[in-house]
């Protein structure tokens, strides 16, 4: 082997990569020429210098504070956008495909609740959220059915009656806007509009009210109502789990659901429908 | 920590924002690496190590091909030190002149001179030395996220060697002058 050969090949040798017979190679040569060895031994230096600094650089973890950036960031994004907040209904009756009618199932949903639990603690009381609600004046929801369809909806909402104003439905093959004066059904497979000269409502639920509706009807029948704190994977914060359940009512099966309430606006993040 | 990054792309991107946390701890000591030999000092790698993580997450849905978000991390990871860069003039001009540029800021790294001398390596040599020594990656793991011949690497890093040393090499000989002035 001569000196260009060995040079080569160092990297590798130090890597511990080489072939048996090609290492041999190697140190027989490193053994005779002393400007290799040399160069053997500053690649050495350089790789355990690299290696060490590798090693302080390790120790230091931005894990933690990477996340909670992420959680800071989000939060400030939900919040902007929708100047209120965004409700995310991840599980809605099955059957159910047109958002309208699924928002109508918030509505049957709600009837079969019945809860009400008055101990509270300090921290959290159902009527800030029943508050923090009143002051909407609009809501952004993603709705999944339990066929996985999916949706999505806009509501305007007047504050001081909590009805709709307008709203924006969007569910796959079809989309609707309505207005107070028409709403529009654009059917997008068929490429087709059809206009109706009123408004039609998105759902008999008062948006912004459901809540508190919710747990008037809770008062009704004689279920249940629990709340605890919980860190939330997901959105990588504390929020609250109000956890409603009411027994079979006739011919209504039992039902159960849980929202899940942002801790510091006390506004619900989710609603999913358990049973 | 076995799984690919892709793999925890996409539980991100499904709304796992905690598996974001084995994408930092893949890559952080990596970016660190870089970061510090760009900005001088440990405490603004930190923050600017960080901030690139945080881009990342909030525009992982524009990464096109998930394989590739090491590379891709180490550009927002440049545009993040170009910014810092750039505020720092303007914060230097806009106190009183400085009394030297060199001086990186109080707090240097442990190595400083390795990580600029790596920091100025053209971008391909620096992957391999940044995964090789600063992301616990073996020869052959580095060939498979790179997508070459493991003699490639090899060969490269025989070359990144010669091109570290030289630096290292031009680094000591600006201090000596320095120190004779
Ligand atoms: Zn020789």
């Amino acid at each position: 082997m001569n000196c260009a050969e060995c040079k080569e090949h160092l990297v590798a040798y130090i890597e511990g990569l080489l072939a048996e017979s090609q290492k041999q190679a190697i140190e027989l040569h490193l053994k005779s020429c002393p400007p290799c060895r040399a160069e053997a031994a500053a690649i050495t230096t350089l790789y355990n210098r690299m290696t060490t600094n590798g090693k302080v650089l390790a120790q230091t973890d931005l894990e933690d504070k990477v996340l909670s950036r992420i959680v800071r960031e989000q939060n400030l994004r939900l919040r902007k956008a929708d100047n209120h907040f965004q409700l995310w209904r991840k599980i809605m009756n099955s059957k159910i495909t047109k958002l309208a009618t699924a928002a109508a199932i918030i509505v049957i949903a709600v009837l079969s609740i019945t809860f009400l639990d008055k101990s509270v603690t300090p921290a959290y009381a159902i009527e800030q959220t029943i508050e923090a609600m009143r002051s909407i004046n609009s809501i952004h929801a993603y709705c999944t059915d339990w066929d996985n369809s999916q949706g999505e909806v806009w509501v305007q909402i007047d504050p001081n009656t909590g009805q709709e104003e307008y709203y924006y439905a969007d569910q796959g093959n079809l989309l609707i806007v309505a207005t107070p004066q028409a709403t529009y059904y654009y059917y997008k497979d068929k490429n087709l509009v059809r206009i109706r000269n009123e408004y039609v409502p998105a759902s008999e639920v008062r948006f912004s009210r459901f809540f508190e509706d919710l747990v008037r009807w809770v008062q009704q029948y004689n279920g249940q109502l629990r709340f605890y704190f919980q860190f939330d994977e997901e959105l990588q914060q504390e929020v609250i789990m109000v956890y409603g359940s009411i027994p079979t009512q006739g011919d209504m099966k039992e039902k159960e659901f849980i929202f899940r309430v942002d801790s510091q606006t006390k506004l619900p993040i989710s609603l999913e429908m358990l049973k | 920590m076995s799984q690919t990054d892709k793999y925890y792309i996409e539980r991100c991107l499904d709304g796992h924002s905690d598996d974001f946390r084995y994408l930092v701890r893949r890559y952080q000591t990596v970016l660190l690496a870089q970061l510090t030999g760009q900005l001088g000092s440990k405490d603004k790698a930190d923050e600017a190590a960080q901030e690139s993580f945080v881009r990342a997450y909030f525009n992982l849905e524009k990464l096109k091909k998930p394989d590739s978000f090491f590379s891709w991390l180490l550009g927002i990871a440049k545009r993040v030190t170009k910014e810092h860069q750039r505020n720092e003039q303007r914060h230097r001009r806009e106190i009183v002149r400085s009394f030297s540029e060199k001086v990186p800021g109080p707090e240097l790294s442990q190595d400083y001179a390795l990580e600029r001398a790596i920091a100025e390596l053209p971008d391909s040599y620096r992957k391999l030395i940044l995964l090789r020594y600063y992301g616990g990656y073996s020869c052959s793991q580095v060939a498979e996220q790179l997508d070459i011949p493991l003699g490639t690497v090899t060969k490269k890093l025989s070359r990144a060697y010669a091109v570290l040393r030289k630096s290292l090499r031009q680094q000591k000989r600006d201090e000596n002058c320095e120190v004779q002035k």
